[in-house]
């Protein structure tokens, strides 16, 4: 074999050795991506560490594939002798590898055993990727003596190997070396380990931002379907109910005929609500609804609501007051805050029997008015509280089914506006006797 | 004099439903069944009150209102009031911007309730 010109340094400075241990691992646990962590692997003992002074120069990883069962290259150092090795390679690097039922490879071995071994003779560690001619020819340009062999392993298993290649002879290798190769190839493991877990979050991380994505684009498809439809379902009902309008207010007819023509008007006027509503769901739901806060007189818009009900509460015959004698502000959507006391004020009505009592009240609390709607109405059972505000959580019972014209989407919508808003909705009732709900809505 | 109302309603029963409770009233009506339709009734000029409805085909409301401005032509006709299907909905606001008088919510209201607005502003 060709004399060597390479120079080393026969002993590692001991004092050096726990030191460049934790320089190594803060390089290679201080980056998380998989190549970047490769590379660095297999750069950093050398040139970082400086053990090219001590005779190292070449450092090879070699991972397992386990689906293709097969030992696999995976980075080289960038050393002038790996250069030098690469061009002499008759095998593009990346294509070096060998399967796992190569016993006789001494990579294979040392995967088998966990335990480190070195050798002099290339073929040992190249063959069967290259010719036992080849890995010689190759050894011999390279001019390199021995090479070390370490198991790279996470936890108990082996995951691959590491390949240190040396111009100097076995007998030179200090322990201080052995124990850093040891600690070295430890944390080569866990380093790649590490990144093969943080390569893989991050693929399943910018996977979920896809799908997320794709679920938004397919949300707004939803509503923008959802939209057309509502107003393709508004125009005929719209038609419906004002054609049995002027059936109702034009024609004679029977009670009977009445009755029933005045039935089919509720139940459109029933369904344009229903459209409406959802319509209002599917926005909420979707982070669509859009709030424009501002600074309002609260006391008046309940008492223009109470103008707008007042013909429904004089036909049952109702004590309806709106307690304002005192101007209360908030900060909120008026117009949103207008459906809420339609809603509510609306509901009183519908559930309070003739002769009855509905007050509206307020008060302030912590920078926020409280808005109460008392009713003498039919009140609401205990077990039933709990699913007053959930979406179709309309009670089933003779006056819900009959007062009819709910949708059982109004409260589940008044209470995520009253939300939005940074407020708060509850409901007090005893049943039989009536019930109260309040609200809260910032004052600023 | 009867007063001459303009009905642009692409919905052939809706327009119909109108057209009968206004003439009911004494109202001569006119109608155009697209805004394409609309638009060169309305620049002919001389109706007391135009009910436009938004969403048509060929030329929507908003855009009927902007030919017409475009065209200086607002002030032939007397107040023009929109038709819409959802009350809430943003381009009512977009509407009245661009010089309607009013809206209508057509699902929330009687066709009586129409011909008293309409009423309201012929005054």
């Amino acid at each position: 074999m060709k004399i060597s010109n390479h120079h080393y340094i026969t002993t590692p400075r001991t004092s050096q050795t726990i030191d460049s241990l934790w320089r190594l691992e803060k390089i290679i646990l201080d980056s998380l991506n998989y190549k970047e962590v490769i590379q660095e692997i297999c750069n950093s003992l050398l040139v970082e560490l400086g053990y090219s002074r001590l005779g190292y120069k070449i450092v090879v990883l070699a991972l397992i594939d386990q689906k293709e069962q097969r030992l696999k290259r995976i980075s080289i150092s960038q050393t002038p002798e790996a250069k030098k090795a690469l061009t002499a390679s008759p095998v593009p690097f990346s294509e070096i590898d060998i399967p796992l039922s190569a016993k006789d490879n001494l990579c294979i071995k040392v995967i088998n055993e966990k335990k480190p071994a070195s050798t002099a003779f290339w073929p040992d560690i190249l063959y069967p990727a290259f010719t036992k001619k080849q890995a010689i020819i190759v050894q011999k340009i390279v001019g390199i003596k021995n090479s070390l062999v370490y198991p790279v392993m996470t936890k108990n298993e082996v995951i691959g190997v590491m390949i240190f290649s040396l111009v100097k002879p076995l007998k030179h290798i200090k322990k201080a070396e052995k124990d850093l190769l040891k600690s070295y190839t430890d944390v080569v493991g866990l380093a790649v380990q590490n990144s093969r877990l943080y390569s893989s979050l991050e693929q399943t991380t910018e996977k979920l931002k896809e799908a997320n994505e794709k679920l938004k684009e397919l949300d707004k498809l939803k509503d923008e379907f959802l939209s057309i439809a509502a107003h393709e379902l508004r125009t005929p009902m719209t038609a419906i109910k004002g054609y049995l309008w002027l059936v109702l207010t034009r024609e004679k007819m029977a009670d009977k005929i009445r009755e029933r023509i005045q039935r089919s008007y509720d139940s459109t006027e029933r369904l344009i609500t229903l459209v409406n509503d959802m319509l209002d769901v599917s926005r909420i739901e979707g982070g669509r609804i859009v709030l424009a806060p501002n600074r309002f007189n609260l006391t008046l818009l309940a008492s223009q609501v109470k103008d707008e009900l007042l013909l429904k509460a004089n036909e049952k015959n109702l004590a309806f007051t709106v307690q304002d004698q005192k101007e209360h502000f908030v900060f909120a959507d008026q117009e949103k805050t207008h459906q809420v006391l339609i809603n509510l004020i609306g509901n009183a009505l519908k559930f309070t029997p003739n002769n009855g009592k509905i007050t509206v009240s307020f008060w302030e609390n912590n920078n926020m008015v409280e808005t109460s709607i008392a009713d003498t109405g039919i009140g609401i059972k205990k077990e039933d509280l709990a699913k007053l505000f959930t979406k179709f959580g309309r009670l089933d019972n003779s006056l819900t089914a009959t007062a009819g014209a709910g949708t059982g989407l109004g409260l589940y919508i008044t209470k995520k506006i009253i939300e939005l808003s940074g407020g708060e909705i509850r409901v007090e009732s005893e049943f039989g006797k009536g019930s109260v709900f309040t609200f809260s809505l910032p004052t600023s | 004099m009867n007063k001459k109302i303009l009905i642009v309603e692409d919905d052939t029963y809706l327009r119909d439903l109108y057209e009968e409770v206004l003439k009911e009233d004494g109202f001569s009506v006119k109608i155009a069944v697209d805004g394409e339709e609309g638009l060169v009734t309305a620049l002919e000029g001389g109706h007391d009150l135009i009910l436009l409805d938004i969403m048509m085909p060929k030329l929507d409301g908003l855009g009927f209102l902007k030919s017409l401005k475009k065209k200086n032509a607002l002030s032939k006709n007397g107040p023009i009031i929109l038709l819409t299907n959802l009350a809430h909905d943003p381009v009512i606001k977009e509407g009245l911007d661009l010089g309607a008088k009013d809206f209508i919510v057509k699902s929330e209201i009687t066709p009586d309730d129409l011909v008293k607005k309409v009423k309201d502003y012929l005054k």
